[in-house]
């Protein structure tokens, strides 16, 4: 698991998916959700937290016995986050379950995770602007699998976007500022 | 054998990673990183099983990398 950085490809310049933007940041283009709700239509990005400069999506998670808020970074395919708690008693198979932090409900729908070492059935959903496009994110834990449903946008792209999965190195080193 | 490299400087010693380790095989050292930070070190040698819960739990994409079934142990 070492770091990669990800390059945008080049057909998604013409088909950008409704709910998010690309921008150049260094010598690098990223995706970067800028609208994501849940099913009740509440907005999940705050101000008031930023992550690499943007606002940060805000979940109410419950992982192993904890319970508590996290934000998690609005560049798609980054896994930076910041806790409000300390995971306990965590294990290879536990999962993430996740809610609205405005109105409390379950984010969690069932979900085949595409990974080829995951088993998980159960993913978080995360709606995005347009009928029936959503975000999934595979619950387990120590799984990167995440994957996009966008209607009107063409499959290579979709695939292509769901598999972008990046690890930044910080603010400094992935912008190069 | 499994093994976990921190990337001193870009931990922030936030423990995460060492409450999420089933095995304890991290916990946070006596040094001090550039950030300030008292950083996470790993002494899981002989009990990781890289499992990847600390590279995908920790906040800081870049803090940890996982070794699964290396010949030898790191050099440092
Ligand atoms: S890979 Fe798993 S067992 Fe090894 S240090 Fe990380 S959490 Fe612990
Ligand atoms: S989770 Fe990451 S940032 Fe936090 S102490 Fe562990 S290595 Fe450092
Ligand atoms: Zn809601
Ligand atoms: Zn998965």
């Amino acid at each position: 698991m070492k770091l990669k950085n990800t390059q945008i490809p080049h057909e998604l310049r013409q088909t950008v998916p409704p709910g998010f933007r690309l921008e150049q940041r260094g010598d690098f283009e990223y995706l970067i959700v800028e609208s994501i709700f849940c099913r009740h239509g509440h907005n999940l990005l705050v101000n008031s937290v930023k992550i690499h400069g943007e606002p940060a999506i805000k979940l109410h998670v419950k992982i192993g016995k904890s319970e508590g808020v996290i934000f998690v970074d609005a560049f798609w395919g980054s896994h930076a986050k910041l806790y409000s708690f300390l995971p306990e008693e965590v294990t290879p198979t536990t999962s993430v379950e996740a809610f609205c932090p405005v109105c409390g409900t379950s984010l969690m729908e069932e979900y085949t995770c595409r990974e080829p070492e995951c088993d998980s059935t159960r993913g978080i959903v995360l709606y995005l602007p347009g009928d029936g496009n959503t975000v999934h994110v595979c619950a387990r834990l120590n799984c990167p699998g995440h994957h996009l449903n966008i209607i009107d946008v063409p499959d290579a792209v979709i695939n292509t976007i769901s598999a972008i999965n990046y690890f930044g190195v910080g603010a400094f080193e992935l912008f190069g500022e | 054998m499994n093994y976990v490299k921190i990337a001193a400087d870009e931990c922030k010693g936030c423990r995460v990673c060492v409450s999420v380790c089933p095995h304890h095989c991290l916990m946070i050292g006596t040094q001090i990183n550039a950030l300030g930070y008292q950083h996470a070190v790993f002494h899981g040698f002989d009990t990781c099983t890289a499992c990847g819960l600390c590279f995908f739990s920790c906040p800081e994409p870049g803090a940890i990398t996982v070794f699964a079934d290396e010949k030898e142990a790191p050099h440092e």
